[in-house]
């Protein structure tokens, strides 16, 4: 690849082209994404280095409908010059989802090792869990108990203090 | 289908360490799984107040505090060694009474590389208001290790300030109830160049305040009910966005830069009505002049029109909301009608209506008749008022007749008005009011006559 001649008459080196990355879904599914955006998650970085000659990185554990939106994220957070408040407003928008795609992005920034979306999907599920009840919670997040009335009595009495 | 089903115990961790310690105490009765996860959060709060309480009796509160101890001493740590532990607060009063329990929780937080430390020994007996310096309840007595510390909270307990030297990660400070040197301030500002915030309360032992680091990174500053040898505050802070002073008057020379947003005044703890405090106030005012939210007390209302120009600030305030901690009181009617001269690109004006602090040597700055100031002559056309004012708050709202002639006047010219809300007070007055009767009187302001269409009341 050829570098286009530098415009500045200083002496920095000339603009390289943007390196994209492209990754594979696990059905099938093709995304680029900037190198420097994928450098967000950890194993991406990993992989990169590994694998300098190749720029197709199979992604085995993520759909093709979630890798996308996780591409949209890291090119987003890899933008120069985006200020905190608009970065954080285009961020409450990312995650005005449903639950199961909101768990979808959790489980991707965890596998990808992306802090910055795991940390923002995970405070978004704990604000889901803020201020309920114990059986707000399991109706939101259809948790079916196992406890028996008595075993939760029990758990109960152990932390007390905690629903004083 | 069990929604967390399809995430790992570890991220369900995760998830609970975004919760306060109550609430993620709370989890552990949501389902067999969620038993002891809890118990791993990256955020512990060891906090006596979840076990103490203060309505109870002494002999009660001593058995409350040993099941906090315990609860202390149970916590498991040998076994969650690898976990990641952000954040770490110990809240206890008398702490010399468990000094071992104390330390083992220091070292324990310190073992962990915690990002966040929060140390507070303050006594919930110990009166904010008053002015008495309390001798700190321990002493730090050796120098944390923790170089990636972003956050420290230290109240009642003192510490060697070599110790701040090593914390070069810190964004946040916040020192509470023990002796502080300006030089430690000083070292702290120049070692720690992320500092974004610093929290100064109930300090003493400063001789007075003097920040002048070069590019200081500091967005906030507060400074809370301190005991300064000299009254003088001199800042210069070209990143601050928010600037909160509460105590003594003093002489205040602060270079801040459009950057700031908000401002907040409280010279709450003055007992007398200075007749020549106005030039002071107007002054200080004009040196947050670029503020978007101010926040200003009674006593401030009764002493800025005593500057040589009694009506407004001679270049006017960028404040779009104004925050007002007022009983309405006729000595104040001179200093609200100062405000609403001096912010003409006012939106939101807050009344927080809280007890009266009225001077009684208060001198107007003009013979008036109180009934019949805020009557809309066209003194009174402010043109805040009259074109950017959207939506007014009541706080407290009782219906008082100071309360009421103000709104009506309001209502009656704010031709851009949205919302008026009025948040009822809880408190009886005294006189047999209490709730119902400010729903009715409230009531009876919703129908004052508006002079905009789209002004629509709320009762809160």
């Amino acid at each position: 690849m050829s570098s286009p001649p530098s415009a500045s008459a200083s002496s920095s080196p000339p603009p390289c082209p943007k390196k994209m990355i492209t990754l594979r879904s696990s059905d099938g599914a093709t995304f680029e994404i900037e190198e420097t955006a994928a450098l967000q998650s950890k194993t991406l970085e990993n992989m990169i280095h590994e694998n300098c000659a190749s720029t197709l990185i199979p992604v085995p554990n993520i759909t093709g409908e979630v890798l996308a939106r996780v591409v949209e994220f890291c090119s987003k957070h890899a933008e120069a010059g985006v200020d905190d408040e608009s970065l954080g407003a285009w961020d409450e928008e990312f995650v005005a989802v449903d639950h199961t795609t909101l768990f979808d992005y959790i489980r991707a920034a965890n596998f990808l090792e992306i802090p910055t979306l795991l940390d923002l999907g995970c405070q978004t599920v704990a604000d889901m869990i803020k201020g309920k009840t114990p059986d707000e919670i399991k109706k939101t997040f259809k948790i079916t108990t196992a406890c028996t009335p008595e075993e939760e009595e029990e758990v109960r009495g152990e932390n007390q203090w905690a629903f004083e | 289908m069990d929604m967390f089903s399809v995430l790992t115990d570890a991220l369900i961790i995760t998830i609970i360490s975004f919760l306060p310690f109550e609430e993620a105490a709370r989890t552990s009765v949501l389902s067999r799984r969620w038993r002891d996860l809890w118990r791993s959060t990256a955020n512990i709060e060891f906090d006596e107040r979840f076990f103490v309480r203060d309505n109870v009796a002494v002999e009660t509160q001593r058995v409350q505090r040993l099941e906090f101890i315990n609860f202390i001493r149970c916590w498991p740590h040998e076994d969650t060694a690898e976990l990641i532990l952000r954040r770490f607060m110990l809240r206890m009063s008398k702490p010399c009474e468990f000094k071992c329990d104390v330390q083992m929780c220091i070292s324990f937080a310190i073992s962990r590389d915690v990002e966040v430390l929060e140390l507070d020994f303050s006594d919930p007996t110990w009166d904010e208001n008053d002015m008495e310096n309390h001798e700190p309840e321990f002493d730090l007595p050796m120098q944390i290790g923790l170089p990636a510390l972003e956050s420290l909270t230290l109240f009642a307990c003192s510490f060697n300030p070599a110790l701040l030297i090593n914390l070069r990660s810190l964004k946040h400070v916040s020192f509470g109830w023990i002796a502080v040197r300006m030089s430690t301030l000083n070292d702290l500002l120049r070692n720690s160049t992320c500092l974004e915030s610093l929290r100064l309360k109930k300090c003493w032992n400063l001789e007075h305040l003097s920040i002048f680091e070069r590019d200081l990174a500091l967005k906030t500053l507060v400074i809370d009910n301190c005991n300064f040898h000299q009254e003088c505050f001199a800042v210069e802070a070209p990143n601050l966005r928010s600037f909160k002073y509460s105590g003594s008057v003093g002489n205040f020379e602060l270079l801040f830069t459009r950057h700031l947003e908000e401002a907040e005044l409280d010279f709450g703890s003055e007992s007398e009505f200075d007749e020549s405090g106005g030039e002071l106030l107007q002054t200080l005012l004009s040196s947050l002049d670029c503020a978007r939210v101010l926040k200003v007390c009674s006593y401030i209302l009764q002493v800025v029109p005593t500057g040589e120009e009694p009506l407004r600030m001679q270049s006017p305030l960028n404040v779009r909301h104004l925050i007002l901690n007022t009983a309405l009181h006729r000595d104040e009617y001179w200093g609200i009608a100062f405000f609403l001269k001096s912010c003409p690109f006012l939106e939101t004006l807050t009344l927080q209506m809280s007890p009266p602090r009225i001077f009684p040597d208060y001198q107007p700055p003009f013979q008036f008749d109180p009934s019949r100031f805020w009557s809309g002559n066209i003194e009174r056309l402010y043109r805040c008022v009259l074109r950017t004012l959207k939506v007014v708050e009541v706080k407290g709202f009782q219906g008082t007749v100071n309360e009421t002639r103000l709104l009506r006047y309001l209502l009656y010219n704010g031709r851009a008005m949205q919302e008026l809300k009025l948040y009822l007070s809880n408190e009886a007055d005294g006189h047999g009011g209490d709730r119902s009767v400010y729903f009715q009187r409230a009531v009876f302001v919703m129908g004052f006559p508006k002079a905009s269409p789209n002004a629509h009341v709320m009762i809160i």
